[in-house]
């Protein structure tokens, strides 16, 4: 065996750093990919890029729709990535989100009172609505062992149905808009003409994630068990209990999120109210690893990338484009943890006795 | 017909998406292999049987490029999934995204079209003409029988009288136990992705050229993860995903009959209906096994969704 050359060797441990670079590589590779399949399909590239680069960061007015599309989209990451923590797969963000939308609208719409006072209320009712909409997938896995991925895929159509249900029919307006309901009376206040306070959130809740899972025992009790759910176990901590309140927490962020849909950027509730954020906030935790600023940096690529296919529509890209082109980046950049695994180390002229 | 049969009629070919899918996705997870993509590739045979459609008004040739379009996907799929070995949930989402993605762009021109080319009811000779339950039941298009009775059959039979079916099952139980014992892991996970790809197109077909002919954005609408769902709570048995297909089809047809009644019923239950019960019945199942003091993940196969290094055996 003298081949010279290097030969891939496994690692007992994931090498991060190397893992992040190949996601970064994943990603750009699948970035070229779709471009010059755009390319062969008879749409100019490099003048797309150009123009989206343009819509993003050109105007203030691009940078504040980007910033928009980017806080909901930074939030699902948020929460799926703390239920990566105790490994579990929350794919349920969008109907945790549209719950959570529900239960505001249901306050904001036939509730009265002080603007400050309703607007708390909201927050409460939205966080709760998303959290018992999580509860269900969550206690699913912790007592019975049903897989939550299919549980919340599924509890996602259900969402989206009462939602269509609500805005179209029970809730809806009757007069101006026949796919939602009327204006909700209580907005969340204005940073500046387009950006409402809820841009600051995702960055309020990444703040406390870190500070609770980094620096509480709440916080290192459920990173114990997601490494090692037995040693949690036996260390005396309820795994299944846990399991319930990450899930509900998670659940809890993503319907706060859905809240500041309703209470903020549409002002009402629609069908658009998640809008797939949640997926798209899922391939963000799922690049960004084990790092809450790299959420937040990818969060905001993600939603420019997403923002480029709605501003591009007249061009011949459109948002269906770029959906394909985040499952390109996610099969890529999934290489990422495997490579993390491998290292190269160059070959040897003869091997000793195994 | 009655109002019963009629809607027998249609919950009979209701259930066909879920049977072809799911059994594409139950024989892949036998192998240990989970396939969150399944949506997406029905959604890709149901474009490219659109596709196809606008070009041929043969019904078997557009299914036949649709299949051939699922394989090329779980190709890809088997790629990443088992020969590179990346994460299955990552990487079957990935492909749910790139194949939702890639099938709304392609087929948002002929969305509410007409598709030309579509099956004929296959009467079969006699039992078709049984009163009621003959056009039910026996007067149908031939991925009907296919769905119901050769396909599952062909199933068991493979699964559990072969030797071969003892592999995929090995495989899916302790993949180096059966690497030990000579047999290819990553062949057989790798063929099954492309047969789990295959059969999850012809369903997509079978809707766009039968139950539904006409694209429409997101032509699975949710029925990959029921499908993946429906495997769970047949516990992995080819005959009873045949029964939960039968049941998730009497779910969709009863929204229809509901509405064709007139009965005064939110039709927001029946839209939700489907998935709730999906959610009660993987419930029950658990419920069930919990009696017997098993767990579900007991049943299911050992090694799915754990990606096989020998160098770790």
């Amino acid at each position: 065996m003298s081949r010279p050359g290097f030969r891939l060797q496994r690692r007992t441990t994931a090498a991060r750093h190397q893992a992040a670079a190949v996601k970064v590589v994943g990603a750009l590779a699948a970035l070229l990919l779709a471009g010059i399949v755009l390319q062969l399909s008879g749409r100019p590239t490099l003048d797309l890029a150009s123009a989206a680069l343009d819509y993003n960061l050109g105007d203030w007015f691009g940078i504040e729709e980007t910033l928009l599309l980017a806080a909901p989209i930074v939030l699902g990451a948020l929460a799926v990535y703390l239920c990566f923590r105790i490994r579990l797969w929350n794919i349920g963000i969008d109907g945790q989100m549209s719950m959570g939308a529900v239960a505001s609208a249901a306050v904001g719409l036939h509730v009265d009172g002080p603007e400050a006072l309703m607007l708390a209320a909201m927050v409460v009712a939205g966080a709760l609505g998303g959290a018992l909409w999580a509860l269900i997938p969550g206690v699913l896995r912790a007592y019975f062992q049903i897989n939550e991925i299919i549980t919340t895929l599924l509890l996602n159509l259900v969402a989206l149905q009462i939602v269509v249900y609500l805005s179209v029919t029970a809730w809806a307006d009757g007069g101006v808009s026949l796919r939602s309901t009327s204006p909700i009376p209580y907005e969340v206040p204005m940073l500046s003409a387009g950006l409402d306070v809820g841009v600051l959130v995702p960055l309020l809740v990444a703040g406390v994630l870190a500070l609770v899972l980094g620096r509480s025992r709440w916080g290192y009790e459920t990173t114990i068990i997601g490494a090692n759910a037995r040693a949690g176990e036996a260390a005396g901590m309820s795994v299944r209990r846990r399991i319930v309140l990450v899930m509900m927490a998670s659940g809890a962020i993503a319907g706060l999120s859905g809240m500041l849909q309703v209470a903020g950027r549409l002002h009402v509730l629609s069908e658009d109210v998640a809008a797939n954020t949640g997926l798209y906030g899922f391939i963000v935790a799922a690049l960004a690893g084990a790092s809450i600023v790299a959420i937040i940096v990818v969060g905001v690529l993600i939603a420019m990338l997403l923002h480029s296919g709605i501003s591009l529509a007249t061009d011949g890209v459109s948002t269906d484009v770029v959906v394909a082109v985040y499952g390109l980046i996610l099969l890529l950049a999934s290489l990422g943890e495997v490579a993390a695994r491998y290292r190269l180390i160059p070959r040897r002229r003869s091997r000793p006795a195994e | 017909m009655s109002v019963f049969f009629s809607s027998l009629d249609i919950a009979v070919q209701a259930g066909v998406v879920i049977i072809l899918a799911g059994m594409g996705e139950l024989l892949l997870e036998r192998t240990g292999v989970m396939n969150l993509g399944i949506e997406g590739m029905i959604s890709i045979g149901a474009v490219a049987a659109v596709l196809m459609a606008t070009v041929s008004s043969e019904p078997v040739v557009c299914l036949l490029v649709a299949v051939g379009a699922g394989m090329a996907v779980g190709a890809v799929f088997a790629l990443f999934a088992v020969v590179l070995r990346v994460n299955q949930v990552l990487a079957g989402l990935a492909i749910f995204l790139l194949c939702i993605g890639l099938t709304n762009e392609l087929g948002a021109d002929y969305s509410n079209v007409p598709v030309k080319a579509t099956f004929d009811d296959l009467a079969l000779p006699g039992l078709s003409s049984i009163p009621e339950i003959g056009p039910a039941l026996f007067d149908q298009p031939i991925l009907v029988y296919v769905a119901y009775v050769v396909l599952p059959c062909v199933v068991w039979l493979v699964l559990f009288r072969s030797r071969h079916g003892l592999n995929v099952r090995a495989v899916g139980e302790n993949p180096a136990a059966a690497d030990a014992a000579g047999i290819s892991v990553m062949r057989i996970r790798t063929a099954y992705c492309l047969v789990a790809g295959g059969l999850a197109a012809a369903a997509g077909a079978y809707l766009m050229l039968s139950l539904t002919p006409s694209f429409s954005l997101n032509p699975a609408g949710g029925r990959g993860w029921v499908a993946l769902a429906a495997v769970i709570f047949a516990a992995w048995l080819p005959w009873r995903l045949v029964a939960a297909g039968l049941l998730f089809g009497g779910l969709t047809s009863l929204g229809l009959t509901a509405q064709a009644q007139g009965w005064n019923i939110p039709t927001v239950i029946f839209a939700v209906l489907p998935y709730v019960v999906t959610i009660a019945l993987m419930f029950l199942i658990a419920l069930r096994l919990r009696l017997q003091r098993l767990e579900l993940r007991e049943v299911a196969p050992a090694a799915l969704a754990t990606p096989y290094y020998r160098e770790e055996r």
